[in-house]
């Protein structure tokens, strides 16, 4: 067996069970009784350590040992996980994680941090004990919470509730009964005959769930029966306020009253059930939570997809070589250019069976193209997660409570896409943190509650990914950011700007300053980075603040990088594409509004001033200019100019092929791509092309007309 | 006063009887002292009752030993008063 390989294995394993652990010691803060959790947490750090004893890797064998130890207390329930313990746990995660990672790194030093870390692991683990005697005292146990709704038709089959709660009483001692009365009309109303009742019943027993619903074996069909076992976690109380018809809050209370619930445990639960009712943040949807009118189907609805990625957790996965997979797209995008070529030949010169099995066969190369890229993409939730501990962290350096909402987890993206938008995710998560949200203090001066609010959403939107990171904290400083830009000389003292584009400032090189990072509400450093890392993923950034309220940043992503849908147009015989989202219309450029002399390059486009740019002079075509020149109208970040081409060429599916890095320095491209006739297309790099278009005056175009080297390559 | 059973058998009647009497005012106790068994269907047809009558309240007064079992099962037994006068 290949050591080396198996290494690897156990290096990805490895990492995943550490990012199980962390997700899970995270989702324990919010649901503290639930066993399952805890005996994950178990078998994720037995399992590392089991696999790091087939390796003979004892340092890790011997850290691991001990924190097994104390996870198999919690898990005995011989201790409680306490805030203090979960700490050290996160930060002995960590250190496995280092361990594992760099084994050459281990020396007397990493012993040492080893060592305190074990040292105050066992410190809150025994302090944990203390804490769960006190607990222990209290009550709750084995106290089943049972919900009954009676048909309205039981009466009449001669049966009658009340006896069912004295059979029951017999079983245990009945802790709480509440009779649950909301159905019953009015007395004028009310069909004698008919059972309006309903009953929550907390019942201290020793007997298990089937002797429970045996009670109810003789109802069975003329009764809603739903048991919860002792120490269920918020999670089954929530689904079942769900369940329940009358009011959550209502029968919140009721919980409460029972003492199934504590007043805090219900609160959370009715801020977990408000933060899934969240809708994506469509207008409409806006209006709908500010009027609070929140249509029940929402909540169902957020339910019902939280129920769903809970069994695609559980699905069974194939582990793929990521190499493998690349080979397979490659040679898929190699198959969707080939297919190009034999409709095209099949166009030009085959009879009709060989176009109509030309055009069966280029919709399953499409449907083939999809679905292998579909191979690549993954869930975001896995990144998002991670800021869930970055948030935890900045929050408790900084002493602020931030409360960090999550949402569009399972939208999917492609994998190299995921991988480079966490950091400038994980920079964005930390700015809003650190400088964005307000101190508890400073919050409620300002009157909104203590605990700040971070979400991450993401969801498509027209073959785009859209990722928001947004805070309900102090909004950018508009005045502030104009001063440092006016005083950095990157816009002109008496411009006129609009309030987006000065917060788009932020995004400029100049901006990133260490001073900035103190003396403004921040988000100055390093966001040039931020933007730089986004485009080079083809996506946009753009944010949106409102003082006082908050800021919002707005993620834009192409879902994948490999294939695009372009635009053909061509300029003598040159051929180019242009990403088809961006092709906004084509016009025709009429002599008439040309000045050859010149070079007019203005164009007015139904009143509005379009800057054009002759791709022409751009690259260096030689050939003469045609009687009939286009007008190709492109928009990127609500700018838009003209491109001039000479012919149209309509769509074509592109799958991008890298430059050579001798033409890196040529701007205005982004890529090439092979035709179905062997030809080769360059894609042009429209925000490129557009700060050219922008910038050159008329005679600096005169003078230097670009030469583009990339003109006569072609496929031989 | 209601005497005997009230159960499900007895509910339509005492439903109808109750009916009757609740708008005008003239029902201002129940006197439970002679019920010698009462069900479910008698139970809600009470709090029917008493829920209905909110603007000039019923009292139900003087439990029987069964029913004050089937109220304490269900831990409503403030819903009971001891003593109070008997009905017009």
């Amino acid at each position: 067996m290949n050591l080396d390989l198996a290494l690897q294995t156990f290096l990805e394993e490895s990492r995943e069970l550490l990012t199980d652990m962390e997700r899970i010691l995270l989702e324990l803060e919010t649901a503290p009784d639930d066993a399952e959790l805890y005996n994950a947490l178990f078998r994720s750090v037995h399992t590392i350590k089991g696999s790091a004893g087939m390796f003979g890797l004892d340092h890790v064998v011997e850290f691991t040992h001990v924190v097994e130890n104390q996870l198999d207390r919690l898990r005995m329930r011989e201790i409680v996980l306490s805030k203090e313990l979960t700490n050290a746990l996160l930060q002995c995660r960590d250190h496995i994680a280092l361990l594992v990672e760099i084994p050459e790194l281990i020396d007397k030093s990493m012993q040492s941090v080893g060592d305190l870390l074990l040292q105050e692991l066992c410190a809150a683990g025994a302090r944990g004990v203390e804490s769960e005697d006190r607990h222990e005292s209290g009550e709750r146990h084995d106290v089943w919470h049972i919900s009954l709704r009676f048909d309205r038709d039981v009466l009449r089959h001669g049966m009658d509730p009340i006896g069912f709660i004295h059979y029951l009483a017999k079983l245990g001692s009945l802790k709480s009964v509440t009779t649950v009365v909301d159905a019953l009309p009015e007395l004028s109303e009310m069909d004698a005959e008919s059972c309006y009742l309903g009953f929550e019943i907390d019942l201290i027993t020793q007997v298990g769930q089937e002797e429970i619903e045996q009670v109810f074996e003789f109802v069975e069909g003329l009764c809603e029966l739903r048991i919860l076992p002792p120490r269920s976690n918020l999670q089954a109380y929530l689904t079942l306020l769900q369940q329940l018809p009358e009011e959550p809050q209502r029968l919140g209370e009721m919980l409460v009253a029972s003492g199934a619930l504590t007043e805090a445990q219900l609160n959370q639960c009715l801020a977990i059930q408000a933060a899934e009712n969240v809708p994506p943040p469509k207008p409409i949807g806006e209006v709908l939570v500010e009027s609070g009118t929140v249509a029940p189907e929402l909540v169902e609805a957020a339910l019902e997809k939280q129920q769903q990625s809970r069994e695609k957790k559980s699905n069974q996965y194939l582990r793929v070589q990521a190499e493998k997979l690349d080979q397979l797209i490659n040679l898929v995008g190699e198959m969707v250019i080939a297919s190009a070529s034999v409709s095209l030949n099949a166009s030009l010169g085959g009879d009709t069976t060989t176009r109509e099995s030309a055009a069966a066969m280029s919709l399953l190369v499409e449907e083939i193209r999809d679905r292998s890229l579909q191979l690549r993409m993954v869930p975001i939730g896995d990144t998002f997660q991670r800021q869930q501990r970055i948030v935890r962290d900045v929050a408790n350096e900084l002493d602020k409570e931030i409360e960090l909402i999550i949402t569009g987890a399972d939208t999917e993206l492609d994998k190299t896409v995921v991988e480079k938008i966490s950091d400038p995710l994980t920079h964005l998560v930390r700015n809003a943190c650190d400088h964005g949200l307000e101190t508890s203090a400073k919050r409620r001066a300002a009157g909104k509650a203590c605990k700040g609010q971070l979400r991450l959403d993401a969801y498509h939107e027209s073959g785009a990914i859209i990722i928001e990171v947004s805070d309900d904290g102090a909004g950018l400083d508009r005045v502030r950011i104009l001063q440092k830009a006016i005083e950095r000389g990157l816009v002109q003292n008496d411009s006129d700007l609009t309030d987006q584009e000065i917060f788009n400032l932020i995004f400029e090189p100049g901006f990133s300053t260490a001073e900035l990072v103190t003396s403004i509400s921040g988000r100055g450093v390093g966001m040039d980075v931020v933007r730089r890392n986004i485009e080079a993923l083809r996506g946009t950034v753009e944010v949106h603040s409102q003082e006082g309220c908050g800021t919002r940043f707005r993620i834009r992503l192409p879902l994948t990088l490999a294939i695009i849908d372009g635009f053909l147009s061509s300029v003598g015989d040159s051929t180019y594409v242009v990403p088809l989202e961006m092709v906004e219309e084509c016009v025709e450029l009429r002599r008439f509004s040309q000045n050859t002399d010149t070079q007019s390059d203005l164009l007015d486009l139904r009143g509005e001033v379009l800057p054009l740019l002759r791709l022409r002079e751009h690259f260096g075509v030689t050939s003469s200019i045609p009687r009939r020149q286009n007008v190709l109208v492109v928009n990127y970040g609500g700018n838009r100019i003209g491109l001039v081409v000479d012919e149209l060429l309509g769509e074509h599916q592109t799958v991008i092929k890298p430059l050579n890095e001798l033409f890196s320095r040529v701007r205005g491209l982004s890529g090439s791509t092979i035709l179905g006739s062997g030809k080769v297309a360059l894609i042009l790099d429209v925000p490129g092309l557009m700060q050219l278009a922008v910038r050159r005056t008329p005679a600096q175009m005169k003078e230097r007309p670009a030469t583009a080297a990339a003109q006569q390559i072609s496929i031989h | 006063m209601l005497s005997g059973e009230f159960t499900v058998y007895q509910a339509a009647a005492a439903h109808r009887y109750f009916v009757a009497h609740c708008g005008d005012g003239s029902l201002r106790t129940v006197d439970l002292s002679d019920v010698t068994e009462i069900d479910s269907a008698g139970l809600q047809l009470l709090l029917s009752l008493v829920q209905t009558a909110s603007e000039e309240p019923v009292r139900l007064v003087r439990p029987s030993a069964s029913v004050r079992a089937v109220f304490s099962l269900l831990q409503m037994d403030e819903l009971l008063h001891e003593t109070g006068e008997l009905m017009a």
